[in-house]
């Protein structure tokens, strides 16, 4: 059983680029259609299953968390508002509006229904997952190269995927350095060292920017000739076995989106 | 003897624009980032904050690269790079933000014989009008079944464009004038 859960985690990891993305950027596209708590039902447990793979349990268990929180502040923002609206109905200004039958109405909302646009998001999240936590950025640009993307997108496309990290770096210098100067942060000092913060940084990152450009030049990234890379990324039959599975996963989706409904349409509150 | 020069086409990208589009689109995706996750993500204020700041960097690439354009590649770039980091549901943003980066190009376009800090400002403005905008219709395609969850989804992205107006646009005039001041933005 262990062997057959190791050789399903490698099949999936070892997936080409491509292949993981297509499939989260297809499901994402189909989850927004389905709207029937049974087929997002079957969505769902299909894509944890797909999550499970990369065998990361912890940052699964953590983005669920996550999402439950943002969950639990969305209910209780909307309770929050309930309140207000009844509140502002007794004020004489408002009284020609009628604040209360609305609140009404969006205290019915508030049942079972809120489960739903929720319900997505988690399927979502484990598609994201597999790509975001299987993602190498080699792999991403040789993926890219492949595809015949422009130049003009997949070169700041690359570089912004690199130097994401060590922005990251530079920011926390630049906190440092004020810290150094003897900047105490607090709530409002913070917003006043918004434009302390953002000089150096903008300086810093213009001027990497020259130098990465005169050594990207120097490299030859100008030149208009095929060039060779060091991995090569090709699609095996595996992509394709999973390609088809997906493939019938939608079709039962769509099936179970059917019986259930009648038929798929979108569906709009108060339509 | 005459010697002719080719002009270079509007069309025609230079490896150095490439360069800083990248760099800067990892930085709006790096401030913001850290902003919202020090607010913890509902927060009013860091979402205000948040927005501001991506006005800021987007207003000094486009002083920086002031060149009809600038903002269809930066929506590109930006949206491929959240989609990866952020969620698939980023595709369905990205046809409204196209489109808002288009309009804004072409004002670009229309205003590159007086190009200065003022004539750059509108292109912004309209390019972030019409994310808040895509944003919007997005919340509403998602959360249909409960439109209270639209009305919510709704308050904080107006709150979001505020924080360009407030504090994106103001900040990030004055420090274009800072930057041109050390010389490091020549262009305009």
């Amino acid at each position: 059983m262990r062997a057959l859960l190791e050789q399903y985690s490698q099949f999936v990891i070892n997936l080409d680029i491509r292949t993981k993305f297509f499939i989260a950027i297809a499901t994402s596209m189909f989850t927004i259609v389905l709207n029937h708590f049974l087929s997002l039902g079957f969505a769902f447990l299909v894509s944890f299953f797909y999550v499970l793979a990369i065998k990361q349990y912890r940052v699964v268990v953590k983005s669920y968390g996550v999402m439950i929180v943002i969950c639990i502040l969305a209910v209780l923002f909307s309770n929050l508002l309930i309140i207000s609206l009844n509140w502002g109905a007794k004020i004489t200004f408002f009284q020609s509006y009628d604040l209360i039958g609305f609140a009404n109405s969006l205290k019915k909302s508030l049942g079972w229904e809120i489960l739903i646009p929720f319900s997505r998001m988690f399927i979502f999240i484990n598609v994201l997952l597999v790509v975001s936590l299987t993602f190498e950025n080699q792999h991403f640009i040789i993926a890219m190269q492949k595809m015949h993307l422009p130049r003009c997108i997949f070169l700041p496309m690359m570089v912004c995927c690199r130097f994401i990290p060590s922005f990251l770096t530079d920011l926390k210098q630049c906190h440092d350095s004020l810290k150094i100067r003897g900047f105490k942060f607090g709530l409002i000092s913070s917003l006043f060292s918004l434009r302390m913060m953002m000089v150096p940084f903008c300086v810093r990152t213009l001027r990497l920017a020259d130098n990465l450009v005169m050594s990207l030049e120097l490299r030859g990234i100008g030149n208009k000739n095929k060039t060779t890379s060091m991995y090569e990324l090709r699609m095996t039959y595996k992509d394709y076995w999973m390609l088809g599975l997906f493939l019938v996963v939608l079709i039962s989706l769509v099936m179970v989106q059917y019986y259930m409904q009648g038929t798929i349409k979108m569906k709009v509150m108060g339509a | 003897m005459e010697t002719t020069v080719k002009k270079k086409s509007i069309f025609y990208w230079s490896t150095e624009h490439l360069v800083i589009i990248g760099i800067f689109a990892a930085m709006i995706k790096v401030v913001t980032l850290i902003v919202s996750l020090m607010g913890g993500g509902m927060n009013p204020v860091s979402l205000f904050i948040k927005n501001g700041l991506a006005t800021v960097i987007l207003l000094i690439l486009a002083v920086r690269i002031s060149k009809p354009g600038v903002f269809i590649l930066y929506c590109l770039v930006s949206q491929v790079v959240s989609l990866i980091f952020g969620g698939f549901l980023f595709v369905f943003l990205l046809p409204g933000t196209l489109l808002g980066a288009c309009i804004a190009d072409v004002f670009l376009f229309f205003v590159k014989k007086h190009l200065n800090v003022w004539t750059i400002l509108p292109s912004v403005m309209i390019f972030d009008f019409m994310t808040k905008t895509s944003s919007l219709a997005f919340s509403f395609l998602m959360v249909r079944e409960n439109i209270m969850m639209f009305y919510l989804g709704a308050f904080f992205i107006v709150l979001g464009y505020l924080g360009c107006l407030l504090i994106g646009i103001p900040l990030g005039i004055k420090l274009v004038k800072e930057l041109q001041h050390a010389g490091i933005i020549r262009t305009v």
